[in-house]
């Protein structure tokens, strides 16, 4: 089985094998690029990834195991089929996979997802976040994302006043 | 009680005793002044304020407050998502939470309003409400502004984050005034006066779409309307009797008349191009989708045609035979026939095979008119009512009283039922509260409208208007739209200040 080493931003090394990895259209670029750039066709391939650090490094390549055999998602998906697949495809993995995770991971989990370009994962976590907000008062809002309003002199009613029509009936 | 007084006692000595405490409080002062006195700077003032500060930390004080930053700028990712270049990722998060939710979420910071202002999202937004509620894309395409959803900012510099976001609670408010119009505003009144030569002769049938108006006359002719400004743009003439019914699509235009033939019209050169000779007596309805065309006569018969919608012929295919008077109505879909008939039954038939499938009885006299949709029947007659059936099971589901003469016409979508009657009545009623068994008749009856002075014949409505028309010689469009143009109306707003008050 081929194999990749991964290395985190900390100097983790993940040893995975090519086919998982391929699953991030990130990854799978660079292995092709190291592919064509070595002359022996058995070295395994290095990669470093100086802005992920093990920690969500470990949980992207987690999440990326146990959806190894979904199909993969293509990066640009057209916006208008929205993330119905992600919302279908959301098993109580998943959900348990998400649960203990604090605002602050789930972001660099994001910003990883972006990164690696694992569309499947960036879809739940952002619906995790969008989950935060969903129906939630302002004072909600910024409790849960630890916010203070910023505002100055009446900007803040003057923006409660430009969306008054949301709350009137 | 003692424990309680003990307990307060034991507070009070405590605040009052310790040296400690003292300079708590005199600090919590300092504190509040201070804060008082940042809170007064402007944004540079405050940032240079800290930078004092920071230089005046020790190494162990700065780290703690880097960790104090990450964690407090990481949890303010909508923020910090387009400082690093990743406001798509920002408004992915963002796009698929509702109008409440994201007018909350503007609300939260600064940071947050500028981040779902200036993005795409109210855009989103309205693109969603096109695509999910018929009334959006009704009023849009209604007023020609689909150009909004289409069109991107460098195609029409006007399309600003800031134009979507306050074109959005202008839809959204019009939309609402428009269905409290339904219940309890004065439509505004739009009328036609077909009489020509002061001999009332009647309007029998129409059909309209967004650029025109097509009725049929009993004077024989048929004439094509402009929409908009209502002036007569054609007449098309052939039939040698009174055109009973019509029906049209983008290419052509289907008629039955009193003389018994059933005529097809290629819409563009607004020719006749075939006349279909079957029926013995007057062709009552005539209904098409696609290639089958299906006839109705007072022969009692149903005749179901091939339309070859190439060369517009048409030819006969089979016939339905079983009523025992007139067959006044007739619609269909991929899954039925049904018909109504001056025998007061209302028969199903299949579409498939054609085979009689069941009859409807419970009309007193004979059924006039029919609408038929899904599983819903829904049927005027001559006994004055109408009744609501399920295709399914044959049962009747409610009748609605409240017409005084013979129910001539009758149209329903999701959410009302609209009937015309012979003493000039129009009244709209309430379906889904139809539909509920738990809710009382004499609360369905939503509105009446009362201004033809003759029968009332045909009638066709959409969200924003009914339109009728009558033996008065008049289509009236009952118009309940609300008046005023929102999208002009945001325009101006946003760009009041400019020169620019193109109108798109």
């Amino acid at each position: 089985m081929a194999l990749v080493r991964v290395i985190s931003s900390d100097g983790a090394a993940f040893l995975v094998s090519q086919r998982l990895a391929k699953r991030s259209g990130k990854l799978k670029t660079e292995i092709e690029t190291f592919r064509k750039s070595s002359d022996n066709s058995e070295a395994q391939p290095e990669i470093r990834i100086v802005t992920i650090r093990a920690e969500i490094l470990r949980l992207v390549l987690q999440w990326l195991q146990q959806h190894q055999n979904d199909p993969v998602l293509p990066a640009n998906q057209n916006e208008q089929d929205g993330r119905g697949d992600a919302e279908m495809g959301q098993s109580q993995w998943d959900r348990d996979f998400l649960a203990p995770m604090d605002l602050g991971i789930v972001m660099e989990l994001i910003l990883a997802a972006n990164h690696l370009e694992v569309k499947g994962l960036l879809d739940i976590t952002c619906k995790l976040v969008e989950s935060k907000i969903t129906g939630r008062t302002v004072d909600e809002i910024r409790t849960a994302f630890k916010l203070k309003s910023d505002f100055k002199g009446n900007e803040e009613e003057q923006t409660r006043l430009e969306n008054r029509w949301c709350v009137e009936n | 009680m003692d424990l309680d007084s003990e307990t307060m006692d034991g507070k009070v000595v405590n605040v009052s005793n310790g040296t400690s405490d003292d300079r708590n409080s005199q600090v919590q002062g300092i504190k509040q002044i201070g804060y008082g006195i940042f809170q007064k700077m402007t944004e540079s003032e405050q940032l240079e304020f800290l930078q004092d500060v920071f230089e005046s930390l020790n190494q162990p004080q700065l780290r703690k407050a880097q960790e104090l930053f990450s964690s407090l700028l990481q949890k303010d990712f909508i923020s910090l998502l387009p400082a690093i270049g990743l406001e798509d990722i920002a408004e992915e998060i963002l796009a698929y939470l509702d109008y409440k939710s994201l007018c909350a979420a503007e609300l939260v910071s600064r940071q947050w309003k500028e981040v779902i202002s200036y993005s795409k999202l109210w855009k989103r937004q309205i693109e969603h409400k096109i695509k999910t509620d018929k009334m959006w894309k009704g009023l849009l395409e209604r007023r020609g502004w689909m150009h909004v959803t289409t069109q991107t900012q460098t195609e029409n510099p006007l399309l600003t984050s800031e134009f979507y976001r306050k074109l959005y609670p202008k839809i959204y408010n019009h939309i609402k005034t428009v269905k409290r119009n339904w219940i309890e505003g004065d439509p505004a009144f739009k009328i036609i006066n077909c009489n020509t030569n002061g001999e009332s002769k009647g309007v029998y049938c129409l059909q309209y779409d967004n650029s025109k108006i097509i009725s049929g006359h009993r004077d024989n002719t048929i004439k094509v309307w402009d929409a908009k400004s209502l002036e007569c743009k054609q007449m098309l003439t052939g039939h040698t009797g009174s055109i009973l019914s019509l029906q049209f699509d983008s290419n052509i235009l289907v008629t039955g008349s009193s003389d018994s033939t059933v005529r097809i019209w290629d819409l563009y050169t607004g020719t006749m191009v075939t006349a279909l000779n079957y029926h013995r007596e007057p062709v009552l309805h005539v209904r098409f989708i696609g290639a089958v065309l299906i006839s109705s006569s007072k022969d009692q018969k149903i005749a179901v045609w091939s339309i070859n919608r190439q060369t517009i012929t048409a030819s006969l295919q089979t016939v339905l035979i079983g009523h025992r008077a007139a067959v006044n109505a007739v619609e269909f879909d991929e899954n039925y026939i049904v018909s109504a008939s001056g025998d007061r039954t209302i028969k199903v038939w299949s579409a498939k095979t054609c085979e009689f499938v069941r009859t409807l009885k419970g009309h007193t006299r004979g059924v006039a008119c029919i609408h038929y949709r899904g599983t819903l029947i829904v049927s005027g007659s001559s006994d004055n009512t109408i009744r609501l059936w399920d295709l399914d099971s044959g049962g009747c589901l409610r009748v609605l009283e409240g017409h005084n003469e013979l129910v001539r016409c009758i149209r329903f979508d999701e959410t009302r039922i609209i009937s015309g009657a012979y003493d000039g009545r129009i009244k709209v009623w309430d379906l889904q509260a139809a539909l509920n068994p738990l809710i009382s008749s004499n609360v369905l009856c939503l509105r009446t409208l009362w201004r033809h002075t003759g029968r009332v014949f045909r009638l066709e409505f959409d969200d924003f208007q009914i339109m009728s028309s009558s033996h008065d010689d008049l289509i009236i469009i009952w118009d309940f739209d609300e008046q005023g143009n929102p999208l002009e109306a945001v325009h101006q707003a946003v760009f009041e200040d400019s020169e620019d008050k193109m109108i798109c």
